[in-house]
């Protein structure tokens, strides 16, 4: 009796704290140097460097000139950069943007169709089962079904003015286009992407999360500039990502017919897909 | 006595060649210290005693075994060469401190670490003791013309071991600047 009356609020306690996690009581993959030295380790490092280097590992499968780690910073293992370890817990899942479960599998093959601008692997191909390994592994000791404390990126609360072009264009000149270029097409060295491209046809399509206004705000406070995540104010934020996402980006491979129809029944809110931007509307994916 | 070992060592400068026992001792005081708080001599002299003279450590080898031996002992208090780490140099320039914030040098320098564009000269083609006044210059303040105080920002948080070993690390690195 006296072990029950111990052990209860004890095990109570702990299972408390991880819901109750501080801001700084995050998740903690296990290190690079902890990878395992076997057959299974060798495909999660085939993971992680599909992921690192996703030109060079998933080419046939890549359609612009991005890698996983440009938005999901630090390898997949940065809290706020929608780590690995945050999402695969979460999976599978009913998702609206698919309207269905969705599996680890297939939501990977939706980062490929979108962000990468490519075609998705198959669900048993050896880049996908690499990919979910590398998640699994980072995983380790995360609970199952928890949506744990740096998850995703950050969700800011609805900014105080509506951003504008002007804005987001002189946060973007003063932050961004020393890395990023002044023309959005971002840069490169010996062949491999440095900074990668934020609009124009080497960058994310307009079916990616990026493309979402929220979303980019959400990345772009935590984690830019790169190493000065938080420099820039909620407003600041805000404008920038509608400025970023205010440019024409490859097209929207569920599109069927014309742009104003797939406005309707993809890009309702939280974008400028379909919108008129500059005299001409968004989401035709050329004239870049 | 310790000395005139070490300077046979570095007089000979021919790493395989194992006069005596003691040439064994002089090697290993050389690549490790003497495990009683002197540092290894190849921290400043380099390998073979070549020195630097970037830095104002002199050249050992060939020297005169009695000029050498008459030296005085260096307080190691008065040497500032916290211990290199060459894995922890390689994780700051390829991977970053995250911990910290930190991004890899080379996730802005470029994968060589040869530079991109106009703000982000190349690292692996300086020598280490510019790498390290400058880092140390961003750090003071005494060097301000980052953008967005990036620089800055990345070297108030390197420890002196870690500026040490990143900067080493470029350095071996070192790669042809490009034509």
């Amino acid at each position: 009796m006296k072990k029950v009356l111990i052990l209860v609020p004890l095990v109570l306690s702990m299972t408390g704290s991880l819901s109750n996690a501080k801001p700084d009581a995050y998740f903690s993959p296990p290190a690079e140097t902890a990878m395992p030295d076997d057959e299974f380790g060798k495909v999660v490092k085939s993971g992680e460097q599909i992921f690192s280097e996703t030109q060079k590992f998933a080419k046939p499968y890549v359609g612009n000139s991005l890698n996983c780690v440009n938005c999901h910073l630090n390898a997949g293992r940065l809290v706020n950069s929608a780590p690995l370890w945050g999402a695969y817990v979460l999976y599978p899942a009913y998702r609206k943007k698919t309207k269905q479960v969705d599996t680890l599998q297939s939501r990977i093959q939706g980062c490929f169709k979108y962000s990468m601008n490519g075609k998705a692997p198959d669900a048993s191909s050896p880049e996908i089962t690499a990919l979910v390994s590398y998640m699994y592994w980072l995983s380790t000791g995360a609970p199952t079904g928890k949506a744990l404390p740096g998850h995703g990126y950050l969700e800011l609360k609805k900014p105080e003015r509506e951003p504008t072009w002007e804005a987001g264009k002189a946060v973007y000149e003063k932050n961004c286009a020393l890395c990023h270029g002044a023309d959005g097409a971002g840069q490169f060295s010996e062949g491999k992407t440095v900074f990668p491209p934020l609009w124009g046809k080497n960058s994310y399509n307009w079916g990616a999360g990026m493309h979402k206004i929220n979303t980019a705000a959400g990345f772009i406070k935590a984690n830019m500039p790169l190493g000065r995540g938080g420099l820039l104010s909620d407003q600041e934020a805000w404008d920038v990502a509608y400025f970023i996402n205010s440019h024409e980006r490859p097209k929207d491979p569920r599109q069927k017919t014309d742009v104003d129809s797939s406005k309707k029944e993809f890009h309702e809110e939280n974008c400028s897909y379909g919108k008129e931007v500059n005299g001409s509307q968004l989401g035709h994916g050329d004239s870049f | 006595m310790m000395k005139a070992i070490l300077l046979i060592y570095f007089a000979t400068s021919v790493f395989a060649h194992a006069e005596s026992p003691d040439f064994e001792i002089a090697k290993k005081i050389i690549l490790n210290g003497n495990g009683k708080g002197a540092l290894a001599c190849m921290t400043c002299h380099q390998l073979h005693g070549a020195g630097n003279a970037a830095a104002g450590f002199p050249q050992l080898a060939g020297m005169n075994a009695a000029y050498f031996t008459s030296m005085p002992t260096v307080a190691n208090a008065s040497i500032q060469a916290p211990q290199s780490n060459f894995e922890l140099g390689k994780t700051i320039a390829e991977k970053g401190l995250w911990d910290k914030g930190m991004p890899s040098c080379f996730s802005c320098h470029g994968p060589s670490g040869r530079g991109v564009g106009e703000n982000f000269p190349g690292i692996t083609t300086q020598g280490k003791t510019y790498l390290v006044q400058q880092l140390q210059a961003w750090k003071k303040g005494t060097r301000k013309n980052d953008p967005n105080q990036l620089m800055a920002t990345v070297a108030k948080k390197l420890t002196a071991k870690e500026m040490d070993s990143v900067t080493e690390y470029l350095t071996v690195m070192k790669s042809e600047v490009p034509k």
